[in-house]
């Protein structure tokens, strides 16, 4: 049966405690907060991260599969078998290679011109225009113009494959700006018809990649096998695949944070424990009268027990608030160094997992010295002045 | 006497097991009935075996040998949960000084013990802490904590506290230890008035005679061994040293005062002190010389 009475009390006992020690339980707060804080910032921008790359690849390849082979170049002309496979909305063939502009190092994208705002789902059109069929001018990224100071009109020499095989030079009829497509982010990218990029190549009628897109996810797996065996040597990717690709990593990276944040709540529990050990030591007379008075080894417990809660509590509210400032500001770093803006998600259940771990970690690390405190004998507690 | 005794000790005997071979034998058999309403005072000085006896009559240490019964209930060998129970319910304490928690008010000490046992309510265990403050005259201190309140107010507060669950007795561990003459007098004359009037048990003990003589009945704790009276043979025992000591004390001061003529010879031949100075520490010398001589009869000296 537990008595109310002496629960309030034992509270009560905790918190005056708490008050006559300001610094040392802010300093204890201070770590169970820094704790949880990190643990749910690190949580927070970490599901952000996973949802921001998912939307990214689902603009990126929407209901797509990719078809690719291990060597280098397939023959346009699959697309057009591709496209009568039963659910196949449409299939065109890419030329995606590295390759230089002016010297600089550049992803060179061949694309039909019909297709470059499909397949270019974000990008804006600053200066100039967008490519035409049959155009013989070709598309730069903002970024790369800015860095080649090259206008519209002006002529860049292109270079592509290995040794430089290809090289010409085209005059720029666009600049456009690119939303970071995945793994273009911070790279140089020229887009041009793919006729071109093909004669560039000295491929003509030669592709690197074929995208396809189903008219409904459902069929994606379907799909994707009939191509398999249509072309036993492609390499097909699926949006599902990609997704679990990148799972597995961000997985690894997960566990990394994690554990980072398990590193500071496993301080913030020795913190606790230290400072209700020096509870114990500073209160082990009136522990003595307590047991005098008819005090049970369980009353004794729950005024301690209630001390390590309290400050608890305190760092776990304190570090849910500081978490959120705190997802905010790693993101801030996070655009700062790689230029990808990933808003942080929070969930009631990270703030939640956080404050019940701040709760967890904190009580339990308090028990054993408030155990010690509650088992020490009245006569030995009443001796220490 | 049919009366049940609010504490009989029977033959209680504590040894304190130091070493292997060391043990400390504090309580040789003690045998005593303390009833309701007596006022009894334990007197005896550090190392007599007190703080033992006073451990064992709050149940906080158990004997080696011998029974100790509470109100009727034989406690020896009761588990310290049940003991706790015990503590709460038939038993007052009052210690020398730091009796009261700290962070609690005068009234919250004094309705600490009532809520333990939880057959008050809040409501209740506040009007009788507030009437047991009266009683000790410090209703107006309610409100104070410890720290705001003088030694004489913090041992009244004590004592309305160990009133609270109505005790078969109050056990008081020099409860002027660290009060002045006054004050301690003042809470004396509140634990006398106490017992005359409600009928309260108390056993003070002290080594204090003033505080001792206070009660209706003295007892002396000498070598774990309780007495009625002084035991005074004991103390002339202690008196007399016996003739080895005597000789080493004597053979002592023999060689401290050798070392103390050559010493000031030394330092005479030496330039170190004037003519003057060496007389004079020479006279020195010479007279407790002289009194050795006196007190041994010894010439040779």
């Amino acid at each position: 049966m537990v008595n109310v009475n002496v629960v309030k009390y034992a509270v009560k006992f905790a918190w005056s405690d708490i008050l006559t020690r300001k610094m040392r339980s802010t300093l204890t707060v201070l770590g169970i907060a820094v704790g949880v804080a990190l643990l749910i910032a690190l949580m927070s921008v970490s599901l952000g991260m996973r949802s921001e790359i998912e939307t990214k690849l689902e603009e990126y390849l929407g209901v797509g599969i990719l078809v690719s082979s291990n060597e280098t170049l397939l023959p346009e002309s699959i697309s057009l078998k591709i496209l009568k496979i039963p659910y196949v909305r449409d299939a065109y063939p890419l030329i995606l290679v590295f390759g230089s502009v002016e010297e600089r190092p550049a992803v060179i994208i061949g694309l039909p011109p019909e297709k470059q705002d499909e397949y270019l789902t974000v990008a804006e059109v600053l200066e100039g225009r967008e490519l035409n069929p049959g155009d013989k001018g070709v598309l730069l990224e903002e970024k790369l113009a800015k860095r080649l100071n090259v206008k519209v009109g002006d002529k860049v020499t292109v270079s592509a494959g290995l040794a430089g095989r290809g090289k010409d030079s085209y005059p720029v009829v666009g600049i456009v700006k690119m939303e970071s497509l995945i793994g273009f982010g911070e790279m140089n990218v020229l887009i041009m018809p793919i006729k071109l990029a093909q004669d560039l190549l000295g491929r003509p009628s030669y592709a690197s990649q074929i995208q396809v897109k189903v008219v409904n996810r459902r069929y994606v797996d379907v799909v994707a096998r009939t191509i398999k065996k249509l072309y036993p040597h492609a390499t097909i990717t699926t949006p599902e695949e990609i997704m679990r690709r990148i799972n597995r990593i961000l997985n690894i990276i997960n566990t990394a944070l994690i554990s980072i944040a398990s590193i500071s709540m496993i301080v913030a529990s020795l913190s606790v424990m230290n400072t209700i050990m020096m509870v114990v030591r500073e209160r082990i007379r009136e522990i003595g009268i307590l047991k005098a008075i008819g005090a049970t080894r369980g009353h004794v417990l729950m005024i301690f027990l209630s001390e390590a809660l309290l400050l608890s509590i305190m760092g776990g509210l304190l570090g849910a608030f500081s978490g959120a400032v705190g997802s905010y500001l790693l993101q801030e770093l996070i655009s700062r160094l790689t230029n990808v803006r990933v808003p942080p998600i929070f969930r009631l259940d990270i703030i939640g997992e956080g404050m019940l771990i701040a709760l967890i970690v904190g009580v339990s690390s308090g028990f054993y010295p408030s155990w010690k405190g509650a088992s020490i004998r009245p006569i030995e507690a009443l001796r220490y002045e | 006497m049919s009366e049940t005794p609010a504490i009989d000790l029977r033959k209680v005997e504590k040894i304190y097991y130091l070493g292997a071979e060391v043990r400390v034998h504090a309580l040789r058999g003690i045998s005593l009935k303390v009833y309701r309403g007596d006022f009894i005072s334990i007197m005896g000085p550090s190392g007599s075996g007190k703080t033992t006896l006073l451990n064992i009559m709050g149940t906080m240490d158990r004997p080696t040998k011998g029974r100790v019964i509470v109100d009727g209930i034989d406690v020896t060998d009761m588990s310290e949960g049940r003991l706790a129970v015990i503590r709460r319910e038939k038993i007052g304490f009052v210690f020398q000084a730091y009796n009261l928690i700290t962070t609690l008010s005068a009234l919250e000490n004094v309705m600490l013990p009532m809520l333990l046992t939880g057959k008050y309510t809040e409501a209740e265990a506040k009007e009788k802490a507030m009437l047991l403050l009266e009683l000790v005259g410090l209703e107006e201190r309610a409100a104070h904590r410890p720290r705001e309140l003088s030694g004489g107010e913090q041992q009244r507060v004590a004592i309305a506290r160990a009133l609270a669950n109505d005790p078969a007795f109050v056990l008081m561990d020099e409860p002027t230890g660290s009060l002045d003459t006054v004050t301690g007098a003042r809470v004396m004359s509140l634990v006398k008035l106490l017992n005359e009037h409600f009928g309260q048990t108390f056993i003070v003990v002290t080594h204090n005679p003033a505080v001792a003589k206070v009660a209706q009945k003295m007892f002396f704790i000498r070598d774990g061994l309780l007495y009625l009276s002084p035991p005074k043979e004991l103390l002339e025992f202690r008196m007399s040293a016996n003739a080895e000591d005597r000789i080493r004390l004597l053979d002592i001061q023999v060689r401290l005062l050798r070392n103390d003529i050559l010493s000031l010879r030394r330092r005479f031949r030496s330039g170190d002190i004037p003519r003057e100075t060496y007389l004079r520490m020479k006279r020195n010398i010479i007279r407790r010389l002289e009194y050795l001589r006196r007190l041994t009869g010894y010439e040779g000296l």
